[in-house]
């Protein structure tokens, strides 16, 4: 188990390296622009990059960053001049605020319709949910925003990325969770204990849903990533002020410290949340193995 | 019934553009901001370029570059995941956690991040050739890790362990019995992935990372929606939008009966 842990820490520390490389082998920085500013000097530009330790070559700047982030400063943003911390951290509450809300109740209704659909044995939910599934994000946003303005709604409510967001989640949990749902219902100890006459109710709170958890547990993490990854897209069509358009600015002014912080940040909540969801799996279910050969 | 339309809305956009008797980039002062007419079938935009075109052409585009991208990531994933599969041991190991690294960052994000690296304002062949790879190499890993399963499983197989009684040389046992079956999961994965990348593109010319502006893309049909002017007094130019539906619904009912079959079959 502490291995386990151990491998996602360096997973994270791999994330950074990756990133921090990544953009220092892409050409310019966040001074590129401004070197076509006919009133600052080559020579100014030169000496705010040596300033900020921008000249010295990767490696040197990694081991700094590590160290810093040790000391609990992720570095300072280019573009406003203020760590990265205190502009990270509002966006990241903004963003959680309908994100973590939008990704529980997606999967509460979904696991509750697709149980209701395996059990009513109805075929017709999945297909419509896979459609919905397959919708890109950004189409579905435009239908919502303009159903908004047809209807009069007012836009700058929490209400657009929230249902964008629902509608990301709960049909990607659905499918899933009806595929597992009705498995569970034709296995084999399920039809015995039918008919040795358990009543459904116990049927289901004790045979067939913790039976169909597994799959899902091990959803959690992907699920989660595919909402965060959503969310970029969902914040910057409705205009939220989140951790996605945030993002984008930075990465399109080479605010690089910011960009390495968000990638870090989401690379180690999806790395806890899969290690997380592995622990339950681990304590649920004894037939599984921590860190056999990663084939789950 | 999805084969046949998916395979017509390909052909639409493949095709389409030489029925089309508009220039996507032509910009027509006279007829801006027209609702659909009988010439402009889905009306023009502030620019007075037919969206009709724009669609067609954009759509080529993109539908190109995911089709592209999907053979690139499947074609690593293959590679990696067979490689991976068939050595074995460390080379095995460390594969496979370089893969659960990729894994483990919302592709999306890494994919935005790895595009704004390069320079915004390269040329739309350029753009397109790089948008392919990066969606490749930030997609990879999941192909890869199924593949190595697969192989794994596939190894196991009592066909496989004959050929090895005969005396069959490893590497041969590995081309002619390991790999032909990983042709199924391949065919599956290429129907998943490819609306998945065609939307990635869509996404990245969404955000200003694309082809650029006056060149047609589907993300650049959806850009203008974020003004809600247009969607209030130009409503035709949600139409766009609403006709890429087509496409992805498709593909996903498609892949959908793919993967039962495949399911069903081992």
């Amino acid at each position: 188990m502490i291995r386990r842990a151990l491998a996602s820490l360096l997973q994270i520390v791999a994330i950074s390296a990756i990133a921090f490389f990544l953009f220092s082998v892409a050409p310019g920085d966040f001074y590129s622009a401004e070197r076509l500013s006919p009133q600052l000097h080559g020579r100014s530009i030169e000496q705010w990059r040596a300033a900020r330790g921008l000249d010295r070559p990767w490696p040197v700047r990694y081991a700094r960053w590590i160290e810093s982030c040790a000391r609990g400063d992720f570095g300072t943003s280019l573009a406003y001049g203020i760590p990265v911390t205190r502009l990270v951290a509002p966006r990241v509450v903004r963003s959680a605020v309908i994100l973590f809300p939008a990704w529980i109740f997606g999967w509460i209704v979904a696991v509750c319709t697709a149980a209701w659909a395996a059990r009513r044995r109805d075929r017709m939910l999945e297909p419509a949910m896979t459609i919905l599934n397959m919708s890109p994000e950004v189409i579905v946003v435009s239908v919502l925003l303009w159903i908004g303005v047809a209807l009069r709604i007012p836009l700058e409510r929490a209400w657009l990325p929230s249902m964008g967001l629902i509608l990301a989640i709960a049909p990607l949990v659905f499918i899933h969770a009806f595929r597992a749902v009705s498995e569970a219902q034709s296995a084999n100890f399920v039809r015995i204990a039918a008919s040795r006459g358990i009543a459904s109710r116990r049927l289901w709170i004790r045979f067939i849903l913790p039976a169909a958890a597994n799959p899902l547990i091990s959803l959690i993490g992907p699920s989660l990533a595919a909402a965060i990854g959503s969310s970029l897209v969902i914040e910057a069509m409705s205009g939220w002020p989140g951790l996605g358009p945030l993002f984008l600015e930075a990465v399109q002014s080479r605010d690089y410290d910011v960009v390495q912080a968000v990638v870090v940040m989401l690379g180690a909540v999806l790395t806890f949340t899969n290690l997380a969801a592995d622990l339950i799996l681990y304590r649920l279910d004894p037939r599984i193995h921590l860190n056999t050969d990663g084939a789950h | 019934m999805a084969r046949i339309s998916l395979i017509v809305i390909v052909a639409l956009l493949l095709a389409g553009p030489l029925f089309c008797p508009f220039d996507p980039i032509a910009q027509d002062r006279e007829a801006a901001s027209s609702p659909p007419t009988i010439h402009h079938w889905l009306g023009t935009d502030d620019y007075g370029r037919d969206l009709a075109a724009r669609f067609l052409y954009g759509g080529r585009w993109s539908i190109l570059t995911g089709a592209a991208a999907t053979l690139l990531a499947l074609t690593l994933g293959w590679i990696a995941g067979g490689a991976a599969g068939f050595i074995g041991g460390a080379a095995d190991a460390i594969i496979m956690m370089v893969a659960e690294w990729f894994l483990a960052v919302p592709w999306l994000y890494l994919l935005v991040a790895a595009r704004a690296a390069m320079p915004l304002d390269l040329s739309p062949r350029v753009a397109m050739l790089a948008i392919i790879l990066l969606i490749a190499i930030v997609n990879w890993a999941r192909p890869a890790r199924l593949v190595r399963g697969l192989v794994l499983t596939l190894s196991r197989k009592g066909y496989v362990e004959a050929a090895r009684g005969f005396g069959v040389p490893r590497w041969k046992i590995f081309v002619r019995h390991i790999l032909p079956g990983t042709a199924g999961l391949l065919t599956a994965q290429a129907l998943l992935l490819f609306p998945r990348f065609v939307l990635a593109e869509v996404t990245l010319s969404f955000l200003g990372l694309g082809a650029g502006e006056p060149h047609p893309s589907w993300g650049a049909l959806i850009l203008p929606l974020k003004q809600i002017y247009l969607l209030s007094d130009h409503w035709w130019t949600l139409l766009p939008t609403l006709l890429m539906l087509p496409f992805f619904v498709a593909t996903a009912i498609l892949a959908q009966g793919l993967e039962k079959r495949y399911r069903l079959s081992r």
